[in-house]
């Protein structure tokens, strides 16, 4: 029974091998399972440890100090001092544990490293988003849907709403004497209807514009967050301009999606066609490089529309203007509309062939024109004379009509544009066009002839048949005639035999 | 079954065979033996690390500025030009004590061993076999970086 | 002088006793696998010593960098999975081939006078081994380990009149928390060792010493010689154990290679809390009666264990011939099993 000597030795000859075996296969496993990228500890000065013995392990704050340890920032040796610390006589700074420091941290102080990237974007339309103060949406905002005095001047309509996405203008609290207020901890403190605020165009303390953590979002300041669509679409979304959605709808987004791990977020440079090719996402059109660009953060470098007025105009045409009426020769970095598309094309270049991109602009422009056309200018024209003939009150949003046209331009028609500008079909037609044809149609014109039968009543005759003039041109154009019934008969025919065709199809 | 009376002589068959048999052994165990050398031995990193440590207009010409890494051991920035920095390291040559700056005669002094550095971090009495350890300065929009070597796992 | 004779002048080893020792006959029934259960456990400590020393060049035993240590070992030291999973897993076996050993034991009746002193030194070394088990759990230091000790030390605490020193004693304090943590620190990686180094040596000398019990198999009757040789026979039974034991061990680590889970909090106890399988009977014991049996009732048990030898030859007297020890083993074994069971199933 017993097992032989032989025997004995040659099993614990093949078990060794076995033994050998499987220690390749831990050899392997540990090859394969090799180490993690090695992430360095940040190596900072002591004002920036000090600042961590506190925010960093007794829990106020503590996250900040964990996401910014893995940053760049803590990787290269910028810490909390680096950015918080305040000049003296900075208006937001004051003294805390022994540092003068501010909380907010500006352009201006990004510039210190980032001073290229500050500068674009300072000259850019973002930073000047917070200058909304006179506009309609501000009425809106302080006076129709809030009240600007309303519990001190809190402005919660505009404080928690337009002012998070445009940016507020910062203000310190003040006592009685106008004196600024601190904490019992010698903390500044800052008026909480301006303040927290990230808003892309806010008005800072130091007199800079702009918040370059409204889309770097802290203290991570990851490069990866920064790309991703979402990042845009915390502003470019809604019912006023559904950049996100349109870009979601579009194959650039379907890309986008389909092919995220692909898209190679955190490297640099981050060059379309080189470093990537899956799909673009907004900064790829917008911002960021090409083969033969650089990086920018001026946004409207490669915008040639602007899509956002009741009419589109090309993007330099108001800069253009204001030089010619002043009679001065254009500065030599002016970027006329053309050069901003030749950016842009260059951008859809690296994915398409030309005559495809031209098309496409093709398709752009005849549906911005369109817009421009029979909805744009026609409706302005009608509201402008309803107001210059006195049938509606100088008060904005206390007529109907006045929220109909911005319904109409201020979200449809900005809809169906930007549909057509990034390609998201959906919205160019039911969420845009269709509407705006509605609108127009179905809810403007009625009140327009409501109103000039008001006036007539109200004894404003001779305004009253201006305005319905000017509504018979627009009815009677070539564009509008359908609607009085005056489409040209063998278009009328036409449209028949297609239409009595197309019902074979479902039995109707 | 084989029959070995006198376990010092084996014949040359058992022998191969023995050494079939536990030299596979043996290797297997030379082999973890190995795994486990490889996993008490200390991970070795050598990066070399750009770090930003301020702004030039921080450091006046011929002024000096200390920065302190994490592991708690100084650096020495010193301007010593329009656009030059130089970065010493403060940790003697000798033996690794932590020097200390004597201004009044211009001089890093180490406690350990009475070595002395000059300002420029070059030998100038004691027992220190070299001069103060530099680090690669470079300057980008006005701000200073040095090149530090990351060696701790 | 030669280096042979320098050698043999500075350590002067008797040759021939070393001979006779090495040339020891080994009683035939030891060819059968089933003894190798007793070296099992012996060559299983040896690989906890040694990868335990390995690991302890890691290990922080400090409540707020425990985790981490062992953070580090387990996904960022070279071939630490490995090392730590080794000694996981070794920990498992080691139990499970004393259980299977204490079995053969108590099946052969090897436990009689005069082994019965022995056998009790034999349930110590099982006691010492549960806690082994025990504290090197607890220095992880992940949500099971935090909780084990804090029903560890529970169930210390509801012995009758010691129990509040014994808890105590054990955390360091009247709460878990640092003091807990080295304290299990030092039994788990110098006391224990120690009473265990000690406590297996007296075994092993008592087996010498008694010589192993013959056993009469069928089959070896005709065996010309009772005995066969220690050396080459019974080592090479040896080495193919520890052959087979090092790939069992390694292919374990290499597919369920031990991983961490949630850093310990004080504050929350997970929902589904489990000891090691080896605690599960009496884990569910503890669940099915009051806190007062359910300490009792494994007291009660390991007494039975402790004093088995005389408890077994009162059954002999009183009941020749009907081998009661033998029923009540099984019957103990299906206890264990079917507590078992049901604590792995249940919940």
């Amino acid at each position: 029974m017993a097992t032989s000597l032989n025997t004995k030795r040659t099993i614990i000859g093949v078990l060794s091998v076995v033994f050998i075996v499987i220690l390749l296969m831990a050899l392997w496993k540990e090859v394969q399972h090799a180490m993690p990228d090695y992430k360095a500890s940040p190596i900072v000065d002591e004002g920036t440890r000090h600042c961590i013995s506190c925010h960093g392990e007794q829990g106020v704050g503590k996250v900040i100090v964990e996401q910014w340890k893995d940053s760049k920032h803590a990787e290269v040796g910028v810490g909390c001092l680096e950015c918080h610390q305040a000049k003296k006589g900075d208006i937001d700074g004051y003294e805390h544990e022994g540092q003068f420091i501010a909380t907010i941290v500006t352009p201006n102080d990004c510039a210190e490293c980032h001073a290229e990237e500050a500068e674009q974007f300072t000259t850019s339309h973002h930073a000047d988003a917070g200058m909304i103060m006179g506009s309609l949406d501000n009425v809106l905002a302080e006076v129709v849907e809030g009240h600007a005095a309303f519990m001190d001047g809190a402005n919660p309509a505009a404080a928690s709403g337009c002012w998070q996405c445009h940016g507020s203008r910062v203000q310190v609290q003040t006592d009685e004497n106008g004196d600024a207020k601190y904490n019992d901890m010698g903390i500044l403190l800052l008026d909480p209807k301006t303040w927290p605020n990230t808003g892309m165009g806010r008005i800072n303390l130091d007199g800079s514009k702009g918040s370059c953590s409204a889309c770097h979002n802290r203290h991570h300041f990851s490069i990866a967050q920064v790309r991703q669509p979402e990042n845009c679409g915390k502003c470019h979304m809604g019912p006023d301009h559904p950049q996100l959605e349109i870009y979601n709808e579009s194959k650039h987004g379907i890309n986008f999606r389909a092919h995220r791990e692909d898209m190679n977020l955190e490297a640099q440079p981050w060059i379309v066609g080189q470093d990537y090719s899956a799909a673009p996402t907004c900064a790829t059109c917008h911002m960021s490089a090409t083969p033969d660009q650089p990086v920018t953060h001026d946004v409207g470098d490669r915008i040639s529309w602007t899509l956002r007025p009741k009419v589109s105009e090309k993007i330099d045409a108001a800069e253009l203007a204001k030089y010619e009426a002043q009679g001065k020769p254009l500065p030599e970095d002016f970027l006329t509309w053309e050069q901003r598309r030749k950016g842009m094309q260059n951008v859809c270049y690296q994915c398409h062939t030309k005559i495809y991109v031209k098309n496409f602009y093709t398709q752009y422009d005849n549906s911005v024109h369109l817009y421009n056309d029979k909805f744009g200018k026609p409706a302005l024209a009608l509201m402008k004379a309803l107001k210059k003939e006195g049938l509606i009150t100088p008060i904005p949003f206390d007529d109907k009509i006045e929220w109909t046209y911005f319904f109409l331009w201020h979200h449809e028609g900005r809809r169906a544009r930007m549909g057509a500008s990034m390609m998201g079909p959906d919205y160019t037609q039911w969420h845009g066009n269709f509407e705006v044809a509605e609108r127009f149609y179905m809810e403007m014109v009625p009140e327009v002839e409501e109103l000039i039968d008001e006036g007539k009543k109200h004894g404003k005759t001779a305004q009253a048949n201006r305005v319905y003039n000017l509504l018979d041109d627009i009815l009677n154009s070539e564009m509008h005639k359908w609607f009085l019934g005056k489409t040209d008969p063998e278009e009328v025919a036409r449209r028949k035999a297609a239409s009595a065709e197309f019902r074979k199809r479902y039995s109707e | 079954m084989n029959k070995t009376k006198n376990n010092k002589y084996m014949d040359r068959r058992d022998a191969l065979k023995n050494m079939l048999a536990f030299i596979p052994l043996g290797g297997a165990f030379a082999g973890i033996t190995a795994m486990g050398f490889r996993f008490i031995t200390p991970k070795k990193r050598d990066v070399t690390r750009r770090i930003f440590t301020m702004h030039l207009n921080e450091l006046p010409i011929n002024a000096s500025r200390k920065i302190t890494d994490l592991r708690g051991k100084d650096l020495v920035l010193v301007r010593t030009g329009e656009r030059e920095v130089k970065a010493m390291s403060t940790v003697c040559t000798h033996l690794g004590c932590t020097v200390y700056w004597q201004k009044d005669n211009q001089e890093f002094y180490c406690p350990c061993h009475a070595g002395r550095f000059d300002k420029n971090g070059n030998v100038v009495a004691g027992p220190p076999p070299a001069p103060l350890q530099t680090y690669h300065t470079e300057i980008e929009d006005d701000n200073v970086f040095i090149y530090f070597k990351d060696a701790e796992g | 002088m030669g280096l042979g004779t320098w050698l043999k002048q500075s350590f002067p080893v008797d040759q021939d006793a070393l001979i006779e020792l090495t040339a020891e006959p080994i009683p035939n029934h030891l060819k059968r696998w089933w003894w190798a259960l007793g070296g099992t456990p012996l060559y299983m400590f040896t690989v906890q010593v040694i990868t335990g020393i390995m690991l302890v060049f890691y290990y922080v035993p400090d409540t707020t960098q425990a985790y981490d240590s062992i953070a580090y070992i387990t996904y960022t030291a070279d071939y630490g999975w490995l090392i730590r999973s080794i000694h996981r897993w070794s920990s498992n076996i080691m139990i499970a081939s004393l259980i299977l050993h204490m079995m053969r034991v108590f099946f052969t009746r090897s436990y009689q006078p005069p082994r019965d002193i022995n056998w009790m030194f034999g349930v110590v070394l099982f006691l010492l081994t549960l806690m082994f088990g025990f504290t090197g759990y607890s220095l992880v230091y992940e949500q099971m380990s935090y909780w084990a000790m804090q029903v560890g030390t529970g169930i210390a605490g509801a012995t009758p009149f010691i129990g509040q020193w014994i808890a105590d004693f054990m955390r360091g304090g009247s709460e878990i928390g640092q003091n807990t943590l080295t304290r299990f620190y030092i039994f788990h990686i110098v006391l224990l060792p120690l009473l265990l180094a000690m406590a297996v040596g007296v075994h092993v000398y008592l087996i010498r010493a008694h010589g192993v019990t013959e056993l009469k198999f069928k089959g070896d009757e005709n065996l010309k010689k009772k005995t066969f040789p220690l050396w080459p026979d019974h080592v090479f039974t040896e080495l193919i154990m520890v052959s087979i034991i090092m790939i069992l061990l390694l292919t374990l680590s290499l597919l369920f290679p031990v991983q961490l889970g949630d850093p310990a909090n004080p504050n929350v106890t997970p929902l589904h809390i489990k000891p090691e399988w080896y605690f599960f009977a009496v884990f569910r014991w503890l669940k099915i009666t009051n806190l007062m049996v359910g300490v009792l009732g494994p007291m009660v048990f390991l007494g039975i264990l402790f004093f088995w030898p005389y408890i077994d030859r009162f059954f002999d007297k009183v009941f020749p011939g009907k081998e009661v020890g033998f029923w009540i083993g099984v019957l103990g074994m299906l206890t264990i099993t079917v507590f078992t069971v049901w604590e792995t199933f249940g919940h």
